[in-house]
């Protein structure tokens, strides 16, 4: 069934601006830089979808190694810490309180984030965007139990690191 | 933590409005840009087939039409320089083929490999092949030329010879280094990426 690019970036463009952010948390400038690319290597790629893959695998296919090739032209300095200012401005806000909880959680999300090497970065932006583990093997071209073991102790790490700011809180 | 908690939170999160392209902005310009440049690409290629399928082709005529017919030696050099410019233009098809086969729509493990396998090619083709090249064109023009060459001093072939290597070994060198500028960085994180998947999968 043939996909149009606009249908696709509209269905994805927060998702791929998520994983881009987390993989580049230091630089929004590179972040953004790293998403159009993406928006360029999926229009490029996407004559070529034959819907071997479905479409949601796809689409973090291209993303992911676009980010992995990505970095690697784009060297650049760490700038200090940032939070999800950019993200998070258009966050639903029901109440003010509830607004400022969630943007509190966020923050130390992408800090918890920001630690991990870059790989695991990747891995956990897929997970945060609810892929399962069969999708993430797909993207990877590895078993699902590598994957499962890997993503484990992520999500174990990831909860860890959170779990302490809110406490706080 | 529920992570579950975390995914809800973090799926929350939406893009700036301004990062959604549309028809008719500067981002469907640039678009259209890449697609302009991937064509192009494509036609070095086949221009480049063209000129050098032309230049032989008028090679082997001329001869005919104009009824000087070659030596069995000046035939040889002529078969030698289209070996020559053939393996050149085969392996910059090959270049292309491998370039084309890294799509970032496979999954990381074959695209690493796909892309690692284009580097390490350009890179070989440039390290083992430009000084045949130089010595297979330069042998190829000798034996073409061979009925005036032989009668010259013996120094002018030889530093024919050894002006055509330095300047394959120079051009080498050039080549080499531009690639490692270009590429070297992105080879080695690559590989870094490679072994990062490979191992903690």
């Amino acid at each position: 069934m043939p996909v149009s690019f606009d249908e696709l970036v509209a269905a994805n463009h927060n998702r791929l601006h998520r994983i881009c952010r987390a993989y580049l948390p230091h630089d929004p400038a590179a972040a953004q830089d790293l998403y159009q690319e993406m928006l360029v290597q999926l229009w490029t790629c996407l004559p070529g979808y034959r819907g071997e893959a479905q479409l949601g695998t796809w689409v973090y296919r291209v993303a992911v190694n676009t980010a992995l090739l990505f970095q690697r032209r784009e060297q650049r300095q760490p700038t200090a810490r940032s939070t999800s200012f950019d993200l998070a401005e258009s966050l639903p806000a029901e109440t003010d309180e509830a607004a400022r909880a969630l943007n509190t959680l966020l923050d130390q999300l992408h800090h918890c984030i920001a630690l991990l090497p870059d790989a695991d970065r990747l891995l956990v932006s897929l997970l945060l965007e609810d892929a399962s583990y069969q999708q993430i093997a797909e993207v990877l071209g590895l078993s699902v139990s590598n994957v499962g073991v890997r993503l484990n102790r992520l999500k174990k790490k990831m909860a860890a690191c959170v779990a302490p700011a809110r406490l706080a809180d | 933590m529920d992570f579950q908690e975390l995914q809800r939170s973090w799926q929350q999160q939406t893009a700036p409005a301004a990062s959604t392209p549309e028809v008719g902005t500067s981002a469907s310009g640039l678009l259209a840009e890449t697609q302009r440049l991937h064509r192009l690409g494509q036609r070095r290629n086949w221009l480049a087939s063209v000129l050098i399928g032309s230049a032989l082709l008028i090679e082997l005529a001329v001869p005919v039409l104009t009824g000087h017919l070659r030596t069995p030696v000046q035939y040889a050099g002529v078969v030698l320089l289209t070996l020559t410019l053939v393996g050149y233009v085969a392996l910059m098809w090959w270049g292309t083929t491998l370039r084309r086969a890294a799509r970032p729509d496979l999954d990381s493990r074959a695209y690493l490999q796909a892309a690692l396998r284009t580097f390490r090619f350009r890179r070989t083709t440039l390290l083992w092949l430009a000084i045949p090249y130089a010595l297979g064109f330069g042998a190829g023009i000798w034996l073409l030329n061979k009925d005036r060459l032989m009668y010259a001093p013996v120094w002018q072939p030889v530093l024919g010879m050894v002006l055509l290597v330095g300047a394959a070994l120079w051009g080498r060198q050039v080549a080499l280094r531009r690639h490692e500028q270009q590429f070297g960085e992105t080879e080695r994180q690559l590989l870094h990426w490679q072994q990062a998947l490979e191992l903690k999968g």
